[in-house]
């Protein structure tokens, strides 16, 4: 493909994108209490969390060396991509999508002029889920005030880069979960794994460096890497090992990813239809 | 009594029906409660201690809150939601028989059922650490307390998602209303920490609200148990809330039937 239509491609579907991020914001905005208690739903989630976190650390000071406000810095991360990018596209996208297969509803999707893994992912969006990301981004500041830790432009890019990876590992394993469908079609509970994956993540991976586990939470399933190594570059505490490890990871996911959904493609047969 | 009670087992049944999901929705349960497991091993290993409970009394604890979290979760508000929103609420108004006690059946079928299948996929974990089963005390006293609060914890859930189903009547954002409560009860129930390791200026207050007597308390009963007065004074508390909520719902019953339309929407 030539580069200026490569560009074109791009192009066309960034302003699918948009539009589509245009028609669920004004779906969503017809729901104005819906906003108000999902912001409240959200607020009082991350309260509870950090009650948690505080009464914990007021008994036992610091967890695995990571004293109160470090892990409401890690929290702080996990917030930003499941609520801006998790929860706030994947999430509504992908579970629709499990659930029009279930329902027969999904041929249509498959005959649309874009590629069809790029609009199931994308075309349902929660507008409420952005409170996520900024109750998230409120308790990072605090914690960085708290601790006096002065950023530096360096550490902040590669939090972002690594956020960004983060967040592509989650998908592609929210991904490889929805995929199931195409075998199983009554997926329920196994779309909520990623749900646990995100839970493990709030906390220092040093903790999970036991046995067998450290084993499945690095190699299989990889919990260690994924709010950590983003907090840890924003913090300065980086070890670069990982973020190769994130990288390999991530390449991993993205081969995987593609190669079940074209399995799964290959045995679809329009169930209940 | 009998349509409630073939009510009661019709969805019992429907229930065990989708046994393969409740497995797969506990087991995934069981993965969150390891990161529990690794906080506390990792305080143990730090050579802290864990106040009251010691490392295995801690992780039952923890096991015991996945075991038991259905009995306050209910199903009552989705389903009256979702039977006022459709409609379908019109079909059994018609029929000889109390909906709101119809909608009570089904929730304690639902809890028998699915803290049935917690139980048997929890044995794998006590066989491999049968030693965490010294944390039960058993004796007339935790029995009697157990059951009669696990019992009353059932029934405030109930009143609870009932109340918050009945919201439907006015407006189709009750999933909303249902997710803030869902979420602010986390920690007041005992979820995320056991309440007797938090400060008690703060727990005196909590423990004035229903939510310890969710979760914390039926498990504190089973692991020892309280002075008789302490239990009498709770079980005081918790009743007081379920019958103020049997008072709301009674009103938001009336009120609502008066203006349902059954269009569905």
């Amino acid at each position: 493909m030539k580069l200026w239509e490569f560009k074109k491609q791009i192009h066309r579907y960034l302003k699918v994108f948009f539009r589509l991020l245009k028609i669920e914001l004004m779906t969503s905005m017809q729901y104005r209490l819906n906003f108000l208690f999902n912001f409240i739903a959200t607020l009082s989630w991350l309260i509870c969390e950090l009650l948690f976190i505080h009464y914990f650390m007021k008994s036992y000071i610091t967890l695995a060396g990571w004293n109160e406000y470090q892990i409401g810095i890690l929290i702080g991360v996990n917030q930003l991509w499941v609520g801006g990018v998790f929860y706030f596209m994947f999430w509504p996208s992908l579970t629709t999508f499990a659930d029009m297969i279930r329902h027969g509803e999904a041929d249509k999707l498959f005959t649309l002029p874009v590629k069809t893994r790029f609009y199931i992912s994308t075309f349902k969006t929660d507008w409420t889920s952005l409170f996520i990301s900024i109750n998230g981004l409120f308790l990072l500041i605090y914690c960085i005030v708290k601790l006096s830790i002065t950023l530096s432009f360096l550490n902040t890019l590669y939090c972002i880069i690594l956020i960004s990876l983060s967040s592509w590992i989650i998908y592609c394993l929210f991904f490889i979960t929805v995929c199931s469908v195409f075998w199983i079609v009554e997926a329920g509970s196994i779309l909520y794994f990623v749900n646990v994956v995100d839970t493990l993540t709030r906390y220092p991976y040093e903790i999970y460096r036991r046995g067998i586990f450290f084993f499945i939470f690095t190699f299989v399933i990889p919990i260690t890497v994924i709010s950590n190594v983003p907090t840890r570059a924003l913090i300065g505490i980086l070890d670069f090992k990982f973020v190769l490890y994130e990288i390999i990871i991530t390449v991993i996911f993205t081969i995987l990813s593609e190669i079940i959904w074209r399995k799964g493609l290959k045995i679809y047969e329009s169930y209940s239809s | 009594m009998k349509k409630y009670l073939m009510f009661f087992k019709i969805s019992f049944e429907n229930f065990l029906e989708y046994r393969t999901n409740l497995a797969l929705g506990f087991l995934l349960k069981l993965i969150v409660f390891t990161s529990f497991v690794f906080i506390w091993t990792q305080i143990a290993n730090e050579g802290k201690t864990i106040y009251g409970y010691g490392l295995s009394g801690i992780i039952f604890y923890y096991l015991c809150t996945q075991v038991l979290d259905g009995l306050y979760t209910s199903q009552a508000a989705k389903l009256l939601r979702d039977s006022i929103l459709k409609g379908n609420l019109s079909n059994n108004l018609i029929k000889p028989f109390c909906k709101p006690l119809y909608f009570m059946f089904i929730h304690f079928s639902r809890i028998i059922a699915e803290t049935l299948v917690h139980i048997i996929l929890t044995i794998p974990i006590i066989l491999f650490n049968i030693n965490i089963l010294n944390n039960i005390v058993l004796n007339t006293n935790t029995i009697i307390q157990f059951s009669i609060s696990a019992f009353l914890s059932a029934i405030f859930g109930f009143n609870l998602y009932f109340a918050i189903g009945l919201i439907s009547f006015w407006t189709t954002q009750a999933y909303g209303l249902q997710m803030v409560v869902k979420n602010a009860s986390r920690f007041f129930t005992g979820d995320l920490i056991p309440l007797d390791l938090i400060s008690y200026s703060f727990r005196k207050y909590i423990m004035l609200t229903p939510f310890p007597y969710t979760l914390y308390f039926p498990i504190k009963a089973l692991m020892g148990g309280f002075p008789v007065s302490d239990f009498l004074y709770s079980m005081k508390i918790i009743l007081f809330w379920i019958i103020l909520f049997i008072i709301v719902n009674y009103f938001l019953w009336k009120k609502g039937l008066k203006q349902y339309e059954a269009v569905g929407i």
